[in-house]
């Protein structure tokens, strides 16, 4: 009585949220959230029938973490311009090994909040999706950025008109 | 955060402030902003919104002279077959699980034995923990080498013992990430025997 695997199509890329590693697939009658956390897997299930709206709400999240990244990089490349500048000078040993190491450990620092500040910048805005239910509103795990969360609406809104046709009453004017 | 409630019904309420905003808005793609915290909300609302679907109560009819009847109930007139099992059921014993309709007794089974799929809420990934288990201590090997005497039996065991249970809902068993944790596992275990002796040498005893 159990489905083969097979039976879920990939909605989305994975994303990284507040509650781990999250992606949406697609069911025959469901969508599926899959929240991994290594060793194992957590499941959610929303029924097309019952999901009376999705919303997404940009948020602010991108630029609390580009600004984090850049205080990181400021303070590293600081750090590194201030070392170069008197290992070019001085020239005793113990300094020397001090400074190279100062110089390591800032390059080091630089160039990852770098490339944070790179590839969040790339990724876009970030967001939360929000199902509304009969029951309730259900905040996603994922998508978490804007440009992936509105490419997911745009697939997920023919499945889950298809599955109210009988529903279909149009607001009054 | 207030989420938007599901208070009123043909308006939806703003996630983070809590202000109402007309349901018509996001009748169309493109997006809104909340006229009071100036979010920027992207939104699609369906039928489902304007015309929830009502509860069904469902008693079931009493069974008339030469109707079947369920197989729970011998006075109720039977409304549908269990889509596991076949037995003709009541509406009152139906059980629906996303859009299948089964009889109580496959519910409980299914509950029991992990078998039916949209009743699973998480599962242990076998294949993925003996991935991690045996190739993750590699990465760090040199440092915490002792380590490995538990993390390489724990790799092999997982992919042994995980072979044949239910994997992932949506990824599947996947076999080769448990070759992978068993072959890393293993590699462990050489290592670990390697540094040992290696250990025991530089060490002479009496
Ligand atoms: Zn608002
Ligand atoms: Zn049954
Ligand atoms: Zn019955």
């Amino acid at each position: 009585m159990s489905k083969a695997p097979g039976i879920y199509t990939k909605l989305t890329a994975i994303g990284l949220g507040s509650l781990g590693f999250a992606r949406l697939w697609s069911g025959p009658d469901h969508l599926l959230e899959v929240t991994a956390y290594g060793f194992s897997e957590r499941y959610r299930r929303f029924y097309w029938r019952e999901i009376e709206a999705v919303l997404v709400r940009r948020t602010a999240v991108r630029l609390i973490w580009n600004l984090i990244g850049g205080a990181f990089a400021a303070i590293s490349l600081g750090g590194l311009a201030v070392s170069l500048h008197y290992s070019a000078r001085s020239t005793s040993g113990p300094e020397e090994v001090l400074l190279g190491i100062s110089i390591g450990l800032c390059g080091l620092i630089a160039a990852v909040s770098l490339i944070v500040l790179l590839v969040n910048t790339l990724l876009g805005p970030r967001c939360v999706c929000l199902l509304r239910l009969p029951v309730g509103v259900e905040r996603l795990a994922a998508p978490t950025r804007m440009r992936v969360a509105i490419r997911m609406l745009e697939k997920i809104a023919p499945r889950i008109e298809l599955a109210q046709t009988e529903l279909v009453a149009a607001p009054l004017p | 955060m207030q989420e938007f409630s599901t208070a009123s019904a043909s308006t939806i309420a703003c996630p983070r402030c809590g202000t109402l905003l007309a349901g018509e808005s996001f009748m169309s793609a493109g997006s809104v902003n909340c006229p009071s915290c100036r979010s920027q909300l992207t939104g699609r609302v369906f039928p489902a919104f304007w015309s929830p679907a009502p509860p069904e109560v469902q008693l079931g009819e009493a069974a008339m002279e030469g109707d079947a009847t369920c197989y729970f109930h011998d006075g109720k007139k039977a409304a549908l077959a269990c889509e596991s099992c076949g037995r003709f059921i009541c509406a009152l014993c139906e059980v629906r699980i996303g859009s299948r309709r089964v009889c109580p007794t496959c519910l409980g089974k299914g509950l029991k034995g992990d078998k039916i799929a949209e009743l699973v809420t998480s599962r242990l990934c076998w294949s993925n923990s003996a991935l991690l288990a045996g190739w993750l201590p590699l990465l760090f090997g040199v440092v915490v080498w002792p380590l490995l005497v538990i993390t390489g039996p724990a790799a092999i065991f997982a992919a042994l013992y995980g072979w044949n249970k239910p994997g992932s809902l949506t990824r599947g068993k996947r076999h080769w990430a448990a070759v992978l944790g068993l072959l890393g596992g293993i590699g462990q275990l050489v290592l670990v025997l390697g540094m040992g002796l290696l250990v025991w040498n530089a060490y002479p005893h009496v």
